[in-house]
């Protein structure tokens, strides 16, 4: 499988998916988010997550 | 008074990769506290079992894990960039110091944290019972499937640990020495296995985790997704 995410990159999209997890969560109980957007806000973080992590 | 010996080298430049992870873990232990859902429907969040404020000891078994290590050392102090590489890209105010300051003394401690992750343990699998028969008869639902690969991917992570290794046999000079000595060797051997997928079994554990929590939050949230896919 390619390596099209570089490898500097990862780190930063980790942390990117990490900060959108939890500010979904900030999103949803202070500032009544719907709660689809702030579960589409979660979603894309932790596939930020899987996919720094991963071999893509 | 020579900071050396307290704090590395590689705290003390500028570094915001550092800082931005710092304040990665600090934000996600401030969210667990901020955001609790202990329990939902007979599943039980692992980051609250058996109690949040286990977390800590937790985080640093992986903290100090030699998989985890790896990588930060790598990406986040770039000390080594890579094991081949070695010296030549480092530094030179950054040689191996021997592992002398006080915060590399820390990770020597991971097997100490290593004793609490499997005294934790237990812990899961009673979670993944409770789940499994909270409609009162033994049912499988959706939930509890992750919440069994992901107690499948944490006891391999803890059993593949480069200090269970040395627990089972890596200290022992003489196998023919000792009582029972060839069944410990064909142990050993097994958990050698493992060790080669410590790695994997780290990170794919971490995102299990977080997958599991992420599941019941969604849940407790209100969304329909969770289904009982076979019952006795």
């Amino acid at each position: 499988m390619p390596n099209i995410i570089k490898t500097k990159y990862r780190y930063p999209i980790f942390f990117i998916g990490v900060m959108l997890l939890i500010a979904s969560g900030i999103f949803d109980k202070y500032l009544h988010v719907p709660l689809n957007a702030s579960a589409l806000l979660a979603g894309i973080g932790f596939i930020l997550i899987v996919a720094s992590l991963s071999r893509i | 008074m020579k900071f050396d010996n307290i704090i590395p080298k590689e705290f003390l430049e500028f570094n915001p990769r550092l800082y931005s992870f710092v304040f990665l873990i600090l934000a996600a232990l401030v969210a667990l506290i901020l955001f609790p859902i202990k329990e939902y429907m007979g599943y039980i969040d692992p980051f609250y079992s058996p109690t949040v404020l286990i977390i800590p000891i937790i985080g640093l078994f992986r903290l100090t894990c030699y998989a985890f290590r790896q990588d930060y050392n790598r990406h986040i102090f770039k000390h080594p960039i890579t094991c081949p590489a070695g010296d030549v890209l480092d530094k030179k105010s950054r040689q191996y110091s021997g592992e002398s300051s006080l915060f590399m003394k820390l990770e020597n401690y991971h097997r100490y944290f290593m004793y609490v992750a499997l005294l934790v343990l237990p812990f899961f699998y009673y979670d993944l019972y409770v789940s499994l028969t909270y409609t009162g008869i033994f049912s499988l639902r959706l939930g509890s499937i992750l919440m069994g690969f992901d107690v499948a991917m944490l006891t391999l992570y803890v059993f593949s640990c480069h200090s269970v290794r040395n627990l089972i046999g890596g200290r022992t000079d003489c196998y023919g020495c000792t009582l029972a000595g060839r069944a410990n060797r064909k142990v050993y051997n097994a958990q050698s296995f493992l060790n080669n997928y410590h790695k994997s079994f780290a990170w794919i554990s971490l995102i299990s985790i977080i997958a599991v929590d992420l599941y019941i939050r969604a849940l407790a949230a209100g969304f329909r997704i969770d289904m009982v896919l076979w019952h006795m």
